[in-house]
Order: structure tokens, then C-alpha cells, then sequence
């Protein structure tokens, strides 16, 4: 069954929008240009991956978006208003290394995100349990993180961040540190969940640094280029859905290796007599 | 190829059998022989280079610097619906931040940075202390009275007696604690069997120990004929005792937190014995065991006022020594100018040695450190993350390293091939699950030990005293405060626990203001390290000077002086716990914690405080530790003439202790029971604690 592209064709003001954000850090008399003039949209239900060599400011943009860290000069703007502070409602975060409280069991620790939208505790036990077994977590809902795989650790962070209905999810290289065939089935996981018309939250944003990861989960893939992050390329994927099915199609591989071209050519390790062209 | 015979005897060709192949052969290959062994090496090479030059020809490859080939860039894009790409060109070289360490340097560029340097590191307080005392000394004229002192032109003299006996102390202090600490924590039976016997020694009180220590040295050392060398001894003993536990505690936990995967590869490659000691034992508890001679030199400095001042019955004997001088120009003298000149000498003193020394070392140890934990995002260890002191000797010693080192190492390798332990480590143990000894058993061991070392004590009591050993009842006939030992354990407990809230209370609200705010760090933390190097023993006569004045000299006012002195006891083990785990919290829970809105109240509530609460938990047991060591000198105070003591455990024990004709077996019963009460805390409330706050425990994967 070929599914098409969630794009929506009507003009609306975009979800998301960078405008010439420019991101610097100074310590003392250095500083650090994390970010330079980079202008980008993002619609509703779109599934957009940030992708470009290590160090060129992914996670950096992330925060920007998630407004855990300010932008030094432009803005960053939701729904057509300015980001001031992390706000749960409109963009929820799905962390590398989970983020999950040690002392707190499954349910607690899904609990945090509503204790932080100040949800009345009586409502609180529907939505956990209706994440939990959205995640398939029935089993381990006393557990404590310590108990649980990788895998488990980053479906506790899913329900988390799903539970409290965000408008954007954020996810900052959420598979990295899990072991190939977990990454693969919450790949499959997140794919359905961004599919599911139900679900509020319908706009997926992932930082990741493996280029077959982008092109198997994203409609758009936004290339930065090396320290500091510019925007080198703003590309549709034309693979069709299900990508799972699509994944070993010439399409599939030639994307992947005009993406590694581009980021070679931008910056990547080996940038060798490049530079010269 | 011989011809083969079928079955029908007619000769078949093998190959009529064989499918046509699917792949073409490479043209390049085509002149060759079908046996591999007739192409030689060099021909393959020319043969390789010839197709390369030819896809090269045909525009597909180019070369890298390096001369490898890539694919261009700008080949084949894909065909179909052009994408929406912009494909900058690349941009200029953006001239980036100097990575990693500056190359070696001039004398000029040392210098530029010993100036380029922040305020509040060593010569900056250094100079600002010489010049506040010199200017505030002038002001009050209290230089005559400084002068006055008999002692205070031999300080250089007493400085140098005090550094030599804490080295020495401190040298018999690791030469106890490497070997003990090491087999403990590699050996199961061992370890069943040290632990309690380290737990009841470290619980006996240090001043508990002094009686012994002067009846062991002074009382039988004279019979080799040296008198005041015996003193000297038991000085150093009583700084032993002091400082012992702290490090070997330290490197028995070290030990048994080696990695398992270093173990493992140590022994797959063969790397035993000596080998495994001298380069992965000793390496991977360097870093605890720097910290736990620092915990421990702190601790040798609070007893140095009673060390070398040696008191028991009626007699004081003072060794040359700047606590002595403390103690001799406070309370014998009463001259407070020039205790006040000493305790600023002690301070810069004890400064000086934590900034050229042990802050170094620590810089140093990093490299050695095992566990790596996720990025803090609570400010980086910045008073240890570097040390102008070791970037200079670094630089400085290198040229004498480069040529001493080789001499040094072989001399080490000659004498350790020869003394090899005895077959003691054979092998690398296997780490198994610390399995305590059975209940019956470590109750035994603790029955067992608790008597040897009381009986021990009062032996040496009575050698020290010159009294009968036994004769319990009549002791106890003649001393009937003796019954309420255990109201007075309780009373000095309830003070404990009064100044244990305050110092708490006050320094968890310190350390997250601290960690929160980069400035104040900056402002406060030279405070804290000057306040932590300052021992509280020093300061207790200023302290009741200053209360007495304030409250009078009734009951209320001898209270709080003690709730006082034990406070600056154990303040500063919680502040640096605390700091030390709230700079611990990984950075993605804090991240989390701010995405999702948590503010407030319930962030302290849910987030702050259990992470930090092992850290909480580790600072309270060492403070507790402190305090009862405190107590003994905090409940008694002798100051200008008069005596002010509250009721407890401590001031019995003084009390004891500086009667007309001490008795042995009293001392002995109170020293027991002060041990009795801390081990009781031990096991009934520290332990406990300690295993519930496992579960906080950040487990990093």
C-alpha cells in the first residue's frame, strides 16, 4: 500500500519557523559560532530530520527549538509566536541518553511530564495508562529504569514525552544507544505512532547523525554543514511510504548517497582535496 | 588437469558439466593465465594500476590529496523531479578555537598566564592575607603583643617540626593502608575479617587513643633511652590515628570498583602479580587515594593542637610544633594577638599545602580516572580542572624527567624482580559479590574485636597511668557518675543531632546557590576551601571568647559553644559531598526536567534532592564521624581560668581525663561506650540508609 507524503498543500503558517537564527557561545574572550543565519519551516504533519556532520550544531538547534537555549540574535517562532521557554504543550523532548529518573518506576517517571503540565492527579492514571500500553510497557509499569534494556528505557522516554500531547515532538539522536534490531523496531514504532490519526502530536522532528535513519523516517531532511551550522540543503524524500517496504530500492540508496556527497562535501571527516574545488 | 574415467570407462571433460557463468570477465584479466600463482606480485600491481588508469580516463574517479580514489560530487545526482536543493559552495576556513594544550613555553608565556589568571587562586590570597594581617595588626598594635611570644621567632623552626611529623604520619599512614587496603578489597576473607576490626577502630574516638599512645611510647620507650623522642612518637601515632582510616576506607572501596572489563582483559593477557598490582591496581585507585589523603590530612590537622600538646593527668608536654604555639599562647599565655597571628600562619599554611599539593594532584589524578560520567551541565569542576602550579612543575621538570626517569625505572624494575610477594598474588581474583560473612559470624568478629581493642586500651590506660590493670569494682564503687554513662551518650547524641540540622540546613541551601550561579562559585568557593583548610580545634577559643561575651558565661551560652564547635566540625564534609553530587547530575535529567516544566518546589522535591541525597548520605556519616571526635573537646572548654562544660559523653571523657589521678578502667569504660554508641549508629541507622539509597544512584550504561 503506497502512502502519500503528509505534506499539506494549503499555505498556513508553519509550525515551526527559524528565522536567521544565529547561535554563539562566548566564554571569556573566546567565542563560538555555533550557528550562522540558518532560516528554515517546518509544517504540520511533517516528519523533518536534521542531519550534517558531528559538532555542526544539530543538538544545538534542537534546543533552540525546544527553547532550553535562546538563539543570539533571530527568533524562533511556533504556530507564528515566539518561543520564551521550554513550553511541554507545544514541543515535548525525547533525549539521547533517556533522561529518565532512577528512582522512579515506568509510570512514575511518565508521571514527571504531567506533574510539569500541572495535569489534576485524578486525570493523570487514563493518560499514563493509555501511553503505557501504547508503548507496550504493561508488563514493566513498576519497574525501575535500572531493570529495563535500552530499548525499554527509550519507550519510557516516548510515553513521556507523548503523554503530555505536545504540538512538536523533538528528538535528539533518540536510537543511538540502542543496539541495531531495537533501533530498527522503535523506528517501525515511532513511524506508526506519527501515522496514527489519533495522536496529537503529528509533527516529528529527529536530529541524527546516520543518513539511512533520515532517509527511512523523514519527508524532509534539513543538511547543516559543519561548525558553523549553515543550512547547505533543504530536501524532500521522494521515497515512498511505507519505507519499510522502500528500503532496498534504488531511489532509497541514491538518496543516502547524494546526502553522504553533500555532507562530505560540506565538512564532513575527510574533506581532503575537496576544499579546493 | 588429468583426464578423468566415468563409469563407463570413456574419458569425460569435467567442464561440459559446469553452467555457463553469469558475470563477464574482466577484459583486463583476459590475457592472463587461469592459475593464480602465474601472475606475480608486481604484475598485479601494474595490472591494477592500468584499469584504475583507465577508469580514470573514462572521467569517473578523481584523486584525493591522499591519492585515494572518491567518486566526484558532483556525478550523478539522481534523475526525476529535481529536488529542492541549494548546494552552497564551501565556505571559508572560519579560523577555529585552538584545540588541546598550548605547545611548551617560553618563560614569558608562564608568566603571562600566572597574571592572566583569575583572582582567588593561591598568590592572589596569599598576598591579600599578608596584607590584611600586616595592615590590621598595625591598626590594633598588636605587634609588640605577637613579639612579646617567646615563641613566635622560632615559628619557622615550629612550622618545619609540624610539616615533618604530618609527613611522617602520613608515610606510615599509606605504608598501613596500601597493603591492608588491597588485600581487603581483593580477598572475601580477609576482607570478612578487616572491615570489622577497621570499623571499631575507626570508631573509637582519636583523643581516645592518646593515652595509649603516650603509655606505648613514652612508658616504654625510656628504656631504650629516649625520652622525648618517645613524645614525638606518640604525636605521630595520635596523627596516625587521625588520618588512617580515611584512606584506607578510600582505597577498599577503590579496589573493589575496578572495572570488570579491565580485570577480565588483565588476566586473558596474562598481566598477574606484581604486573597487575604495580600498572592497574595502583593506577585505578589513585584518584580515590588522593582524595582520601586529602579527607585525611584535613583530619590530621584538627588534632594537631592536641597532639602536640600532650596532656593527661596534670602534666602537659609540648612538642615544638605550631600547635603548640596555638595552644601555648591561647591558653597558657592568653595572649590573643598572638594566637590570632598563629591561627592566620596556620591557615595560609594549610592553604598554601592544599594548593600546591594536593590541588596538583588531583589535576594530575584525572587521567587515572575509571568512570566516566555523562556531561554535567551543573558548571565543571573548575578549581580542579586546571592548576598553574602543575602546568609550570609539568613544564618546568620535564627536561630533569626526561633524564632521571630511566635511572628511576630500572632501579624500581631490579627491586621488584627481585622481592616478588612471595606467591601472596598469584593470581587475578575473580570479583565475585561482596558476601558479607554470615550474621552469626560478623557478630562474633565485632563481639571479639570490640573486647581485644577495649581491653587493649585500658591495658595501655593503666601502663600510661601507672595503675592497676584490674579491680573494675572498686572503680566503679569510687566513681558512681559512671551510671550515667549512658544519659550522658544520649545528651551528647541530642547535640549532635542539633548542630547536625543546622549544618545541614545551611549547607544544602550554600551548595545550590552555589552550583547555580558561576559568579558566587567564584566569590565563595576560595572562601569555603580557606574555611574547610582552617581546623575548627583552632578556633574553639575564639569561639567561646566570643560567646561568652556575647551570652554570658551560664549554661545557655557553654551550649551553644559546643552546638557551635561541633557544627564547624561537620559542616564542611557535607558542603563538599553536596557540591561534589549535585556537580554529578547528568546533564539530559536537568534537561529533562527543564522541558517538561518542572519549577520550583517540586523540582527540589523530585528531582534535586534524591539525586543528591547519596552525596547527603556519605557527607552525614563523615560529618557525625567528626563530630564525635569534636564532642570530646567541644563539651569541656578550659579558657582564661575557667572551666565550661556541658553534660555528656565528651566532657566526661575530658573530664576523666584531666582528673588529679586519672582512672584507667573509668577512661576505658567511656571511651567503650562512645564507641558503642557509634558503631550502633553504624549499624542500626548509617547502613540501612546506605542501601536504600542505592536506588538513587544514577547507573550510568
Amino acid at each position: 500500500m503506497r502512502m502519500q507524503p503528509r505534506i499539506s498543500t494549503r499555505p498556513r503558517t508553519p509550525e515551526v519557523e527559524v528565522r536567521h537564527v544565529r547561535r554563539e557561545y562566548s566564554e571569556g574572550g573566546k567565542s563560538v559560532l555555533a550557528l550562522d543565519d540558518l532560516s528554515f519551516h517546518i509544517n504540520e504533519h511533517e516528519f523533518v530530520c536534521i542531519i550534517g556532520p558531528s559538532g555542526c550544531g544539530k543538538s544545538t538547534l534542537l534546543r533552540l527549538l525546544a527553547g532550553l537555549e535562546f538563539p543570539t540574535s533571530g527568533s524562533v517562532l511556533f504556530g507564528g509566536r515566539p518561543v520564551t521557554g521550554p513550553n511541554p504543550k507545544s514541543s515535548a523532548m525525547i533525549f539521547q541518553t533517556f533522561g529518565l529518573l532512577p528512582w522512579r518506576t515506568v509510570y512514575e517517571n511518565i508521571e514527571l511530564g504531567l506533574q510539569g503540565i500541572a495535569m489534576p492527579e485524578d486525570r493523570r492514571k487514563d493518560v499514563i495508562d493509555k501511553y503505557i500500553k501504547l508503548m507496550d510497557l504493561e508488563d514493566f509499569t513498576d519497574a525501575h529504569p535500572a531493570e529495563l534494556s535500552g530499548g525499554m528505557r527509550q519507550r519510557v522516554g516516548i510515553a513521556r514525552a507523548l503523554a503530555v500531547e505536545p504540538r512538536v515532538l523533538l528528538m535528539d539522536e533518540p536510537f543511538s544507544m540502542l543496539d541495531a534490531q531495537t533501533a530498527e523496531a522503535l523506528r517501525r514504532d515511532v513511524l506508526d505512532i506519527w501515522n496514527d490519526k489519533r495522536m496529537k502530536t503529528n509533527t516529528f522532528v529527529m536530529v541524527t547523525h546516520l543518513i539511512e535513519e533520515s532517509v527511512f523516517m523523514a519527508d524532509r531532511i534539513i543538511v547543516l554543514s559543519k561548525r558553523p551550522g549553515r543550512l547547505v540543503a533543504d530536501v524532500p524524500v521522494d521515497v515512498p511510504r511505507p519505507r519499510a517496504e522502500h528500503a532496498r530500492d534504488a531511489e532509497f540508496f541514491e538518496m543516502c548517497d547524494m546526502l553522504k556527497r553533500l555532507i562530505t562535501y560540506h565538512g564532513g571527516a575527510d574533506t581532503g582535496g575537496m576544499g579546493k574545488v | 588437469m588429468a583426464a578423468r574415467r566415468g563409469r563407463n570407462g570413456e574419458k569425460t571433460n569435467p567442464k561440459a558439466h559446469a553452467p555457463a557463468r553469469k558475470t563477464a570477465r574482466n577484459p583486463a584479466f583476459a590475457n592472463q593465465k587461469k592459475t593464480a600463482h602465474a601472475i606475480k606480485p608486481h604484475q598485479r600491481i601494474e595490472m591494477a594500476a592500468e584499469w584504475n588508469a583507465r577508469a580514470m580516463a573514462r572521467g569517473e574517479f578523481e584523486k584525493t590529496k591522499l591519492g585515494f580514489d572518491r567518486v566526484s560530487p558532483t556525478a550523478d545526482l539522481p534523475e526525476g523531479p529535481a529536488p529542492l536543493i541549494s548546494v552552497m559552495p564551501p565556505p571559508n576556513p572560519v579560523p577555529q578555537a585552538p584545540i588541546g594544550e598550548p605547545k611548551a613555553d617560553s618563560a614569558k608565556r608562564i608568566a603571562n598566564r600566572w597574571f592572566a589568571h583569575r583572582p582567588g587562586t593561591l598568590q592572589m590570597v596569599l598576598a591579600l592575607t599578608v596584607m590584611i594581617t600586616f595592615v590590621l595588626f598595625t591598626y590594633l598594635d598588636w605587634w609588640p603583643a605577637v613579639m612579646a611570644n617567646p615563641q613566635t621567632t622560632q615559628l619557622p623552626y615550629f612550622i618545619f617540626r609540624t610539616l615533618i611529623r604530618m609527613l611522617l604520619a602520613y608515610v606510615l599512614v599509606v605504608a598501613f593502608a596500601l597493603p591492608v587496603g588491597i588485600i581487603a578489597g581483593l580477598y572475601r576473607r580477609p576482607r570478612q575479617i578487616i572491615l570489622p576490626l577497621l570499623d571499631i577502630l575507626q570508631s573509637i574516638p582519636v583523643l581516645g587513643y592518646q593515652p595509649a599512645a603516650i603509655a606505648l611510647f613514652v612508658g616504654m620507650l625510656p628504656a631504650l633511652g629516649a625520652v622525648q623522642f618517645g613524645y614525638e612518637m606518640a604525636a605521630i601515632f595520635l596523627i596516625f590515628t587521625g588520618m588512617a582510616w580515611a584512606v584506607v576506607f578510600s582505597i577498599i572501596g577503590a579496589v573493589r570498583n575496578i572495572p570488570d572489563d579491565l580485570r577480565m582483559a588483565s588476566n586473558a593477557f596474562g598481566i598477574r602479580d606484581w604486573t597487575y598490582m604495580r600498572h592497574v591496581v595502583l593506577p585505578c585507585i589513585l584518584p580515590s587515594f588522593i582524595t582520601g589523603s586529602i579527607l585525611a590530612w584535613g583530619g590530621g590537622w584538627y588534632f594537631l593542637v592536641a597532639a602536640e600538646m600532650i596532656t593527661y593527668g596534670a602534666a602537659t608536654h609540648s612538642l615544638p610544633g605550631l600547635g603548640t604555639y596555638l595552644g601555648d599562647a591561647i591558653s597558657k599565655q592568653g595572649n590573643v594577638p598572638s594566637a590570632v597571628f598563629g591561627l592566620i600562619v596556620f591557615v595560609a599554611l594549610i592553604y598554601s599545602i592544599n594548593q600546591m599539593v594536593w590541588k596538583p594532584l588531583q589535576v594530575w589524578a584525572r587521567r587515572y580516572r575509571t568512570q566516566t560520567t555523562t556531561g554535567s551541565a551543573l558548571g565543571e569542576d573548575t578549581e580542579v580542572s586546571h592548576s598553574i602550579v602543575l602546568t609550570a612543575l609539568r613544564n618546568g621538570f620535564a627536561r630533569f624527567d626526561a633524564r632521571a626517569t630511566p635511572f628511576f625505572l630500572a632501579w624500581w624494575r631490579r627491586a621488584v624482580r627481585a622481592r616478588r610477594l612471595g606467591g601472596l598474588l598469584t593470581h587475578v581474583p575473580r570479583k565475585k559479590r561482596h558476601v558479607p560473612a554470615p550474621l552469626y559470624r560478623q557478630w562474633a568478629l565485632y563481639l571479639i574485636f570490640f573486647g581485644v581493642v577495649v581491653m587493649g586500651l585500658a591495658y595501655f590506660f593503666s601502663a600510661a597511668l601507672e595503675q592497676p590493670l584490674i579491680g573494675l569494682h572498686a572503680s566503679l564503687a569510687a566513681h558512681p557518675e559512671v551510671e550515667s554513662l549512658p544519659t550522658l551518650a544520649f545528651y551528647s547524641w541530642l547535640r549532635i543531632g542539633i548542630a547536625y540540622i543546622l549544618a545541614l540546613a545551611w549547607t544544602l541551601c550554600a551548595a545550590i546557590a552555589i552550583t547555580r550561579s558561576k559568579k558566587l562559585s567564584e566569590v565563595f568557593f576560595p572562601l569555603f576551601d580557606i574555611g574547610q583548610s582552617t581546623p575548627a580545634l583552632a578556633l574553639f577559643p575564639f569561639m567561646v571568647l566570643i560567646v561568652i561575651r556575647l551570652f554570658g558565661g551560664g549554661g545557655f551560652a557553654v551550649e551553644v559553644v559546643s552546638i557551635l564547635l561541633l557544627l564547624t566540625g561537620m559542616q564542611w564534609y557535607l558542603l563538599f559531598n553536596i557540591i561534589g553530587a549535585l556537580r554529578q547530575m547528568p546533564g539530559d535529567i536537568l534537561e529533562a526536567s527543564r522541558a517538561f516544566n518542572i519549577k520550583g518546589w517540586a523540582y527540589y522535591k523530585n528531582i534535586l534532592l534524591p539525586a543528591i541525597f547519596p552525596g547527603i548520605l556519605l557527607g552525614s556519616i563523615q560529618a557525625w564521624g567528626g563530630a564525635w571526635n569534636a564532642s570530646i573537646v567541644s563539651e569541656f572548654v578550659t579558657f582564661e581560668g575557667h572551666q565550661y562544660s556541658v553534660q555528656g559523653l565528651g566532657s566526661f571523657l575530658t573530664q576523666a581525663t584531666l582528673a588529679p589521678s586519672p582512672d584507667p578502667r573509668i577512661l576505658a569504660l567511656a571511651v567503650a561506650t562512645m564507641t558503642l554508641v557509634v558503631l550502633l549508629m553504624n549499624t542500626l541507622v548509617w547502613k540501612p540508609l546506605f542501601a536504600y539509597a542505592e536506588r538513587f544512584r544514577f547507573h550510568l550504561t
